[in-house]
């Protein structure tokens, strides 16, 4: 088995343990929607306030995860799995993701190889992707490609709403529009 | 801790900005409650409601704006009860709102030809898709070959 899918059957079973709503966002969220481009980058986004991740943090060295935890305002984390030795950066509050009841009854269950994901909606992934402080070419590609991969259908109301609310709208726009 | 630097060097203005990466000030987060603030001088009340953010994440936007000079508060009396703390923007906040406008005329970072091969590879993985393959096996086998070939990204 694949080391980084081990990392995230592992990862996501310790979160369905301790009853955590979670999504798959970033490299590993765009195969089910957009292209598909190799990244080592395992990002997981996590609804839990301040003192649940302190008691999943707790939780997740017990199951061999090494924390590094930075600042409590960081918006993310590393969880280091020292069985599969990768690494999983858990965010708390992503760029451009408003934590709500829609926003998780939008993430989309997949199936792979046996095991079962909660991965972001495509709609949130755009926005995450273009809400970045540090946005680079390779996520304004990522978002063309949701965009224009077919069978993927998007909810353009609800994607200018988020869009809008992050600021992003024009670059959407823009982007959609071009080549 | 992690410090990000925004560089603003429009006219002859010269304005560094660092904020923290995670106390949610991206330079959108930035403009938007600036906006809010320069519209209409609100309290905090009020730009909960503008920015609909919830109200602890609010007072903590409010503070670092405040912290980096982009905003001042006043008492402001007006009937009965203590006098209501409001927001307005300063000199520099309305500098960095300019700047930020026209940063948002800034060409996309991605080229033409980056954008449509994009699009292209989308279209296959959609075709890909359409006959049946797996396209998240794809790219986990994708990555296993990088790593193999010692290019991990």
């Amino acid at each position: 088995m694949s080391g980084l899918l081990d990392t995230l059957r592992r990862f996501t079973g310790l979160l369905d343990r301790n009853h955590v709503d979670y999504m798959v966002i970033g490299g590993y969220a765009l195969p089910f929607y957009g292209r598909i481009r190799a990244t080592l980058d395992l990002d997981v986004a996590v609804a839990v306030e301040d003192d649940e991740f302190r008691s999943l943090c707790s939780r997740a060295e017990k199951d061999g995860y090494q924390v590094s935890l930075g600042s409590p305002l960081n918006p993310y984390c590393i969880y280091l799995d020292t069985v599969t030795r990768f690494e999983v950066e858990v965010w708390r509050r992503p760029d451009g993701i408003r934590w709500d009841q829609e926003t998780l009854r939008r993430r989309r269950r997949f199936s792979v190889d046996g095991l079962e994901l909660w991965v972001v909606s495509p709609e949130d992934f755009i926005v995450t992707k273009l809400a970045r402080p540090d946005r680079l070419a390779q996520d304004e590609m990522d978002v063309k490609s949701v965009l224009e991969r077919s069978g993927v259908e998007l909810d353009w109301r609800y994607l200018r709403a988020r869009a809008e609310d992050a600021q992003v709208w024009g670059i959407l726009q823009a982007i959609h529009g071009r080549a | 801790m992690v410090f990000w630097s925004v560089k603003f060097m429009l006219r002859g203005l010269n304005v560094i900005i660092s904020f923290r990466r995670g106390n949610n000030m991206s330079v959108e987060s930035t403009a938007q409650m600036l906006t809010a603030i320069q519209s209409r001088s609100p309290g905090v009340k009020e730009l909960v409601k503008a920015t609909r953010r919830r109200s602890q994440a609010t007072v903590r936007l409010v503070r670092a704006l405040r912290a980096q000079g982009l905003i001042a508060s006043e008492r402001k009396a007006g009937g009965r009860g203590r006098p209501k703390e409001v927001f307005k923007a300063t000199p520099l906040g309305i500098e960095y709102l300019e700047a930020y406008g026209r940063l948002r005329g800034v060409p996309l970072r991605a080229t033409e030809g980056e954008l449509r091969k994009a699009a292209e590879d989308a279209r296959y993985v959609g075709r890909l898709a359409a006959r049946g393959v797996d396209t998240f096996r794809v790219f986990m086998e994708l990555n296993a070959l990088v790593r193999a070939t010692g290019h991990a990204p």
